[in-house]
């Protein structure tokens, strides 16, 4: 239970702590069968065919309960309030496929062919209920009797089918690989349910051997140019009422907000990359570099539609995404003896996000809290991370500077952001430690904001940076209340240790001392131990809005990220 | 944590001959086959009512009429508390939301305008939603073949009455921006802007229709009201109520361009509605039209409630401006019933001034608010008469208000007193009488004395003024850029 959220209701955050129950518990069962048949097996020939079904369910439970006595407890009108939210998955899916690989007389031109045909038919289906009871007898936890019972249902279903063909050829001794393939889809979640959406891919690479000099092992040229689908969300594709609400007693139906689309299709994804990956000193040195560009197009967009038409939002196929980047990767192994070996990676990643083109006019991203805190906007020909508030650049008719919601100039998307990975192995104990590093990427730290509009940030007696003020935190409000969000637009660098891991493999003598164990090993993880940043909030990496690809740069005081420890003994039998 | 190595290295659990595996692999082809027809994608949403489902279900008209009104209450709080904070009868008192006060009280700073992007925009989202809704019921009822003539001229005459209140909310807000009254059956069509007269006239125009096929519409609507239309549920005696609403729409045209033939058009209004000329009691004012509200779970407890809404407070010059009894102590019966104290609290970050009064009118969750009732109509009333040369009436009605709604004595006014005069006691009247309920504001503005609103903080970053219009929202303004003439909007950047 948040204490930091406020809310009209004051409440003692050490009693809530003690009082309140909150908990969720999963259970998850997964398997899958494979059945597999040699159909031909000869020196040239080989044709396998196999079969796989698998399952796997969840059903995640969340109980909260909060006693009647607590202080907030009456600002709803209703003391006492217990909840309990389940989700109940099932994803089943089957799959055929049969696999040819020929493999001709040894000569230098031609190694091996391997061609792969199957289809295969997936369902998820998700059942989401929750039950909350205000107004409860004392000490009494569940909804049952409550004063007012609020209940929630809600089904999610897919059905995906595909087929696919895939081509692997191998030439001159395996130096050249070249890949094409396509796969067919289609989805109860597409318009067109019966219409198979084809994704073409093809790739290519060349390996050298030992070129220069000797200390090279191996340097790999590489291309690959593929089309993927991403199938619309549930429900995209349907035009639907909305359920009213209840007046005087009757149920009504309304037109709903979100307008669906009946001839909505996947949006694609259209990958091209280059790179090469080297290997030095005997591997003790690899290099991987690539340039790449995804453009998405068909992008599934879900833009406001005119306030006066009475709908709020549609959905539609249209425009143009792309990302560029580099990715490369360095990795190394510095130290390596009989008991002892050090290895490190290091992955640099750097991409610019492009709204290219889009079929509608220009709108601000559904889903953020408004212009004052700062906001993305899908335009064409812009930068898509950029963020939109308000700002004095506008002119007014006086031909005064004036503030208008319009872009901020500073960029949600970081520069760059650098992982170091390394792992030390001595005997039997093994070290792993994982720092990323972030550089640049502005966040709205709207948390700083709550904090100045109560005076209380740690920094608000500072003295302010321009004239006109005496304490930072009075420029900082004032500035933003005058329609400039910028002073609350902070760069959200980091350098966080995000992972250090400790395993020891318990030798063997031991582990059998367990009847029937082979083998043991204990773990000790810990997850987000430390963080430097001049960021003012909580943590600049943090989750306002859940799972969305905008406006994941607005930081108003949620959970940061929480410190994990994990302790585990793993026992082979 | 057991470790079944065998899962881990993909090695099979167990080896199986290799016919028994021919065979199920062959087995297992076939079944992937059969899940392959596309029957098997065909599902239906199990959430919502799909438009192609429930058009054809007989139950869907009394849920469409439903919808309109449950739409239409939607609204009205939202149209209430902006309203009350412009027109200088309320705060929102947030603590943790200074958004509440300085989006209507200070608005954009310094520049004397709301911000189009803010929370200032209300009375245009919530009404149009419904407007959309009343344009798709008038298409059902036109081609039902379930209703007869009587009935769809009932249907109709309702529904043609709640699209002149929702735009009468739009253009009481907008006023001289003008608004959008056609809807497309294609949301992405823009409609164009229309200017305030013909957007009055529009209005006046569908009212006056619903009557006309109201009067057609038999006994009985084809569909049940709720519960705050009780005695004015049948097409006979909604016409009533369609009056009334008209009344005050041709009042608030009378004092946009529409003149003393407006006025004339708004007190024969009044006369065909539910007026009761000779009220006296609080039950007389008090008839009219509701909107119902409850606490059960699915429905909309009232917005502004004591128990609710507790971040409500009342401006301090309810209290210092209230008309004294003849004693010269005691304060307006209105007042009494209407205004309580409150624990001290101030605008956060000193938004706002400290009030220590607030509303004490709706005192359950379960309280009506209404639409319009009596004490209204005779108000309008009296500012129709005052317009029209008929001071003795207006005041007469004054004194009947005064004596009998407010406890007070009968005004010092006379026939000879200065109209100005006359139109400032009358408007202290609609101002105590219809306290909260979306009045001053309007009244002011359409009489031009917003300039009489206490101003209460007027320096500083933090200097309030009083707005005129609320804007055109920026998510209309957006889906309008680059279009020139009345498909641009009014207002926008």
């Amino acid at each position: 239970m948040p204490f930091n959220g406020g809310g009209s209701g004051t409440s003692n955050p050490f009693e809530v702590m003690r009082a309140v129950t909150n908990g969720e518990s999963v259970w998850r069962q997964s398997g899958n069968a494979r059945v597999g048949y040699s159909l031909v097996g000869t020196n040239h020939n080989t044709i396998q065919l196999s079969y796989l079904v698998g399952v796997d369910r969840f059903q995640q439970e969340g109980r909260q309960y909060s006693p009647n006595y607590l202080q907030y407890e009456a600002a709803d009108g209703f003391l006492g309030t217990a909840a309990q939210n389940n989700v109940s998955s099932f994803q089943y899916n089957q799959g055929g496929n049969a696999v040819w690989t020929f493999t001709p007389t040894s000569n230098r031109f031609f190694t091996s062919f391997t061609t792969s045909a199957g289809a295969s038919y997936e369902t998820q289906n998700i059942r989401t209920y929750r039950i909350r009871g205000r107004g409860l007898l004392p000490t009494r936890r569940v909804a049952t009797g409550a004063q007012d019972v609020a209940i929630a249902d809600q089904i999610e279903e897919f059905r995906d089918q595909s087929y696919y063909v895939n081509e692997q050829a191998l030439f001159l001794n395996e130096h050249l690989a070249i890949n094409g393939g396509f796969r067919a889809d289609r989805s109860s979640a597409n318009g067109d349910r019966e219409k198979f959406y084809l994704f073409p891919k093809v790739s290519a690479s060349y390996r050298l051997t030992k070129p220069l000099t000797d200390k090279i092992d191996e340097i790999k040229i590489r291309a690959a140019k593929g089309q993927s689908g991403n199938r619309p969300r549930y429900g995209d594709r349907d035009i639907l009422y909305a359920d009213g609400g209840l007046i005087s007693g009757n149920g009504s139906l309304v037109s709903a907000g979100l307008l669906g689309n009946p001839a909505i299709k996947p949006e694609i994804m259209n990958e091209l990359e280059f790179g090469f990956d080297a290997s030095l000193f005997g591997s003790r040195i690899g290099l991987e570099a690539t340039r790449y560009e995804r453009v998405i197009t068909n992008l599934l967009l879900t833009f406001p539609l005119p306030p006066s038409s009475g709908l709020g939002n549609q959905i539609k196929n249209g425009g143009q995404l792309s990302v560029l980047g580099v990715e490369a990767v360095f990795s190394a192994v510095p130290l390596r003896s009989r008991s002892f070996e050090w290895t490190t990676r290091v992955i640099y990643n750097h991409n610019v996000q492009h709204t290219d083109n889009i079929p509608v006019p220009a709108f601000n991203v559904p889903g953020s809290f408004g212009a004052s805190y700062g906001r993305n906007r899908i335009q064409a020909n812009s930068v898509s991370s950029l963020i939109w508030g308000n700002v004095p650049f506008c002119t007014s008719a006086a031909g005064a500077t004036i503030s208008c919601d319009a872009s901020t100039r500073l960029d949600a998307n970081p520069i760059s952001t650098t992982t170091f990975n390394n792992d030390i192995t001595f005997k039997r104990l093994t070290l792993s430690a994982l720092l990323d590093w972030r550089a640049g990427g502005y966040v709205s730290n709207m948390t700083n904001n709550l904090f100045d509009e109560g005076g209380q940030s740690r920094d608000f007696d500072d003295p302010s940076p321009v004239a006109g003020y005496t304490r930072l935190g009075d420029y900082r409000y004032d500035t933003f209340n005058k329609g400039d969000i910028r002073p609350y637009i902070q760069s959200g660098s980091y350098v966080k240790l995000r992972e250090v891991a400790v395993a020891l493999d318990v030798p063997q003598r031991f582990a059998t001392k367990i009847p029937g164990a082979r083998t043991l090993r204990v773990n000790l993880q810990g997850r987000n131990l430390a963080l430097w940043s001049k960021y003012w909030s909580y943590d600049p990496e943090f989750n306002n809005f859940g799972n969305s690809n905008f406006n994941r740069f607005i930081d108003l005081a949620p959970f940061p990220s929480s410190r994990q420890f994990n302790f585990s003994i793993d026992i082979g039998f | 944590m057991t470790n079944f190595d065998s899962i881990k290295d993909n090695r099979p659990l167990f080896q199986m001959p290799a016919k028994f595996r021919a065979a199920i692999a062959l087995t297992a082809g076939c079944m992937v086959l059969a899940s392959c027809t596309s029957d098997r994608l065909n599902i239906t949403n199990p959430n919502t009512p799909t438009v192609a489902g429930a058009s054809g279900d007989p139950q869907a008209l009394q849920l469409f009429a439903t919808g309109l009104l449950r739409q239409n209450r939607n609204s009205r709080g939202g149209f209430i508390t902006s309203t009350a904070r412009f027109g200088r009868e309320a705060y929102v008192y947030t603590p943790q939301e200074g958004r509440n006060t300085s989006h209507y009280l200070i608005g954009l700073s310094g520049q004397n305008k709301l911000d189009p992007s803010g929370f200032a925009v209300e009375n245009w989202g919530g009404p149009y939603a419904n407007l959309r809704d009343i344009f798709n019921f008038k298409s059902t009822v036109a081609n039902s073949a379930a209703l007869t003539a009587t009935q769809k001229s009932a249907a109709q005459g309702f529904v043609k009455t709640l699209e002149a209140m929702e735009l009468l909310t739009v253009i009481s807000t907008r006023d001289s921006l003008g608004l959008v009254v056609d809807q497309n059956q294609d949301a992405t069509v823009l409609a164009p802007f229309v200017s305030r007269d013909s957007a009055y006239k529009y209005i006046l125009a569908q009212f006056n229709s619903a009557a006309t096929d109201l009067a057609a519409g038999g006994a009985a609507f084809p569909f049940m009201l709720h519960t705050g239309f009780t005695g004015f549920n049948t097409p006979a005696t909604f016409l009533l109520f369609n009056r009334a609403m008209t009344a005050r729409a041709e009042a608030y045209y009378a004092t946009a361009g529409g003149g003393v033939a407006a006025w004339g058009r708004s007190l024969a209004a009044i006369n065909a509605s539910f007026v009761n000329t000779v009220a006296t009691t609080r039950a007389q004012f008090d008839a009219g039209v509701y909107l119902p509200y409850s606490p059960a779970t699915g429905d909309n407890i009232n917005p502004l409630s004591i128990t609710n809404n507790t971040d409500l407070y009342a401006h301090a010059s309810i209290t210092t401006d209230v008309p004294l009894k003849a004693n010269g102590v005691t304060r307006d019966d209105r007042y009494t019933a209407k205004i309580g104290s409150r624990p001290a609290r101030s605008g956060p970050q000193g938004l706002g001034i400290e009030s220590t009064v607030g509303f004490n009118i709706y005192a359950t969750t379960a309280a009506s608010i209404p639409v319009i009732r009596n004490e209204e109509l005779l108000l309008l009333r009296a500012e129709g008469l005052l317009a029209t040369g008929d001071k003795a009436g207006a005041i007469a009605i004054i004194n009947q208000i005064r004596v009998n709604s407010g406890g007070l004595a009968a005004s010092t006014l006379t026939p000879a007193s200065p109209d100005a005069a006359i139109l400032t006691e009358l408007l202290v009247q609609k101002r105590y009488s219809l306290l909260l309920e979306g009045h001053r504001w309007i009244d002011l503005r359409r009489y031009n004395r917003l300039d009489q609103l206490p101003i209460d903080i007027t320096s500083g970053t933090n200097k309030h003024f009083v707005a005129r219009v609320q804007p055109i929202p920026q998510a209309e303004c957006l889906s309008r850029a680059g279009k020139t003439g009345n498909l641009a909007g009014p207002g926008c950047l």
